[in-house]
């Protein structure tokens, strides 16, 4: 087969193509009809939902660290959960500026490039979040039980509510998750089978997904030089 | 032969379109077939197709602002629709939820069609085991773009293009003389 037979075969789906023409043309102006604008950038869902849900976060917290201050059995947890607020607010508004400089009608080495370096940040995030959650979610249940404590007409202290071993048990079992997170997320992959989520997550926290992710970058950031050698 | 870009756009329904949409859908229905084909060549499914064809129409309008009329429009589009369409079929990559595509995506087949199926199945495949950077290589070459228009598209050299499609036409030659043994 030459390059001139593929070039027939290509120009041979056109005939193929008369039928679908004219429903598309319908997908067409109905695309053009509706503002652009309310077209909101997938990639940019997420990010966004994640600095306002930080925010949030930030604006019961501070004054609640304040209110406290300085009980150490709740200002510590409180500071895990404020200092991972504001880590995953500053990553998200990153990914938001860069979906917001991806420029689709840039060279497609440089748009894909681009496209790679997002997905990158993605899965270290995501990584990040699996791996300290458990932790997070302790001291953010503290955090969040002795916040509704504080309306009720007889406030009460939350950790005297709370069995000591189950919030000792829980602390440590966060910190070991982040050491072992690994092992336990690829024991839960297998135990689920294959189902997509736990496969996506396993890639992503063993660094499979980061590996694959860096060797597209790669290949499209030295596109010339590899074929430049190849010529050579 | 006019060019898309001096043809005059005729859609229907034209009182209630801006002269923008007017103009963007008369260069569009123009390349329409480009855009289709492109979808053919990026999914296997032809819920997928219709999913990226939606896709690149409406990432082609939102930025459709901000394309310098000084400059060819299919070069413009080209490059939207190709990086749309690498994108999403990485993103179908990754959920690996993809159904396959039958032959009958776009028309139902009759018998006198076989031989031509059988053909764009050789040709599917064929797109299926280039990598990214080749399939585009191979997709704007076939629709007849100079190794220049080609270069502009990707963001390579002249002779990168060059260099890649003699290695395309290279390994074809083997494939060919692989499947005759």
């Amino acid at each position: 087969m030459q390059l001139e037979e593929l070039q027939q075969q290509w120009q041979r789906l056109d005939e193929k193509l008369e039928r679908t023409l004219n429903m598309d043309s319908e997908i067409l102006r109905l695309t053009v009809t509706r503002p652009a604008r309310q077209r909101m950038n997938r990639s940019a869902i997420w990010p966004a939902l994640d600095v306002a849900f930080c925010l949030a976060i930030l604006l019961v917290t501070a004054p609640f660290l304040g209110r406290h201050w300085p009980n150490w059995s709740l200002v510590g947890p409180t500071v895990v959960v404020i200092m991972a607020a504001i880590a995953l607010m500053i990553d998200s508004i990153r990914q938001l500026i860069r979906v917001s400089e991806i420029n689709w009608s840039g060279s497609v080495v440089d748009i894909q490039s681009s496209l790679s370096r997002l997905h990158m940040a993605k899965i270290r995030q995501f990584k990040w979040v699996i791996l300290l959650s458990p932790l997070v979610w302790i001291c953010g249940l503290i955090v969040g039980l002795q916040w509704l404590m504080d309306w009720a007409p007889e406030p009460h202290f939350i950790l005297d509510k709370l069995s000591p071993a189950y919030v000792a048990g829980n602390y440590a079992f966060g910190v070991l998750f982040i050491v072992f997170g690994h092992a336990i997320v690829r024991f839960l992959a297998a135990r689920f089978g294959n189902r997509g989520w736990w496969q996506r997550a396993l890639a992503d926290i063993s660094g499979s997904s980061m590996k694959k992710t860096t060797e597209e970058l790669e290949r499209w950031a030295s596109l010339n030089d590899k074929v430049s050698n190849t010529a050579a | 032969m006019a060019s898309p870009e001096d043809t005059q756009p005729q859609p229907s329904g034209a009182k209630t379109q801006s002269a923008d949409q007017i103009g963007f859908l008369a260069l569009i229905h123009e390349y329409q077939r480009w855009l289709l084909k492109i979808c053919w060549a990026y999914t296997r499914s032809s819920h997928d197709h219709d999913d990226l064809f939606q896709e690149i129409v409406g990432r082609l309008w939102a930025a459709f602002g901000n394309y310098d009329r000084s400059r060819r429009f299919s070069t413009w589009m080209y490059r939207v629709a190709l990086n749309v369409a690498i994108d999403f079929r990485r993103a179908r990559q990754r959920r690996q939820s993809e159904t396959p595509l039958s032959e009958n995506a776009f028309d139902p087949p009759s018998p006198r069609d076989e031989s031509k199926q059988e053909q764009l199945q050789e040709l599917r495949e064929l797109l299926e085991g280039l990598n990214e950077a080749d399939r585009a290589v191979l997709l704007l070459s076939l629709e007849g773009n100079t190794y220049r228009d080609i270069a502009e598209v990707i963001g390579i050299s002249e002779s990168n293009v060059g260099t890649r499609l003699n290695r395309l036409k290279q390994s074809l030659r083997q494939t060919v003389m692989a499947s005759e043994k």
